[in-house]
């Protein structure tokens, strides 16, 4: 395990992220995944897994529950205490890096160092 | 029944056949939890999962066979890449018609007694990856490629008064490591072993081919050139999913080249008595003229394919 792998892959920051309200199985990662990505991530099913896969050999992610729904097993999966720090720590990282663009206070003179805008 | 029913019946049909693509122990443990989530997430009426989710099923399975689903440290990888570097190093260098081969080596032997030597030299490449006592089952292999060649040291006419060992060491040395690094617990995963099994396949075709080349001389080199390219293709092809499998073939170059440069016959190091048998010597590392064939391998494949593996594993580290 160790320090949390940073920067993460866009699907396993929007998986972990999906897994921070409480345990879901796998249909209901990717559904929340998309959701909470506004559709820009749709995990395919294969691919989820091997994330989860990967995610549970680093410690980040636990099998929460097994149930049988329709004769079929499904498991949940959790986010773990190493997996909930990875994931804010990235989220940190992320946020430092988005305020040096959003807290930039405009200054000297507008296409300056590039091209001038073209007007509309 | 109705048709949406069958329809579900025909995609589950499908989804089990393409979990075949991942190894049959995380068959057991999640095919139904993947195939259920797959069911739910393919549009009704649908007989065929999405394209994107067949992709990740073929790709999520080579690469659960691969063993890429967690990470084992640089070491362990370095390990695994050393092994099969090994492994497929030995392969080519024991099969090897006259030249890298025991023929080089042992002057003087017949047919079936280098084939034997040559056979056992090839189970000592594979046994660290299979055996469950590796160094048991190794050291037993060795010894009898040792009586192997003991028998045609015995046979040869004259005694040549100088020892085979030096000229045995590129193999040997390789064994031993190839030993020692298989001593832990964890092993390479074991469709890495189609690389060596190529070159292995490549030294029978080229056997057989030259059987028939008295009459057919063109089918000498033919038929094995798409062999060699296959070799490179399969590895640059499965940087895709896993680099370490390129490294170990960029690896067994270099152990080949250098094995090359250490036995090149010149007129320095050739002992007369046994018939031009090169033996242990680096005369010809410094003649440009004479090892240009292995500068130019060297910088138009195993440099390349090292730079891609290296890149490749790089990105493979992140999660």
């Amino acid at each position: 395990m160790g320090k949390p792998v940073i920067p993460m892959r866009e699907p396993t920051y929007f998986v972990l992220a999906s897994l921070l309200q409480g345990p879901l199985h796998g249909y209901a990662i990717i559904k929340r995944t998309e959701e909470l990505s506004g559709g820009r991530v749709k995990l395919a099913t294969g691919t989820l897994y091997t994330a989860l896969d990967r995610l549970a050999a680093e410690g980040y992610v636990t099998l929460v529950s097994e149930e049988v729904v329709a004769g079929r097993i499904r498991r949940s999966y959790g986010l773990t205490d190493a997996g909930s720090a990875a994931l804010r720590a990235e989220a940190q990282r992320m946020a430092e890096a988005a305020r040096l663009v959003t807290e930039q206070q405009p200054t000297g003179q507008p296409g300056r160092l590039g091209r001038k805008a073209r007007p509309a | 029944m109705t048709t949406a029913g069958q329809n579900t019946a025909t995609l589950e049909r499908r989804c089990r056949m393409l979990m075949l693509a991942y190894p049959a122990r995380y068959r057991r443990e999640r095919a139904e939890e993947v195939i259920g989530t797959l069911l739910d997430t393919t549009p009704e009426g649908r007989a065929w999962p999405l394209r994107r989710d067949v992709a990740a099923l073929v790709l999520g399975g080579l690469s659960a066979r691969s063993g890429q689903n967690h990470r084992l440290g640089t070491v362990t990888d370095l390990r695994f890449i050393a092994m099969l570097g090994c492994a497929i190093y030995l392969c080519a260098v024991a099969a090897s018609p006259g030249y890298f081969g025991l023929g080089a080596f042992i002057p003087n032997y017949s047919q079936w007694q280098a084939w034997a030597a040559t056979i056992l030299i090839w189970a000592a490449a594979f046994v660290p990856f299979l055996a469950r006592r590796p160094i048991v089952v190794s050291v037993a292999v060795l010894a009898a490629a040792a009586a192997v060649v003991d028998h045609i040291a015995g046979t040869m006419p004259i005694d040549v008064g100088v020892s085979l060992l030096p000229s045995l060491l590129p193999i040997l040395v390789p064994v031993f490591i190839l030993v020692m690094l298989s001593g832990e617990s964890a092993r390479p995963p074991r469709i890495w072993l189609l690389l060596p099994g190529l070159v292995v396949a490549e030294a029978m075709v080229a056997q057989l081919l030259a059987v028939t080349a008295q009459w057919y001389p063109a089918f000498l080199w033919a038929p094995r050139i798409p062999l060699q390219v296959g070799l490179i293709a399969i590895a640059i092809a499965w940087i895709g999913i896993d680099a370490r499998p390129a490294a170990a073939v960029a690896l067994a170059y270099y152990l080949l080249e250098l094995q090359y440069l250490a036995f090149f016959p010149t007129a320095a190091n050739q002992h007369p008595a046994i018939g031009g048998a090169p033996q242990v010597g680096w005369v010809s590392l410094l003649n440009w003229t004479l090892t240009w064939d292995v500068w130019w391998q060297a910088l138009t494949l195993a440099v390349p394919l090292t730079a891609l593996a290296v890149w490749r594993t790089r990105r493979q580290a992140v999660l």
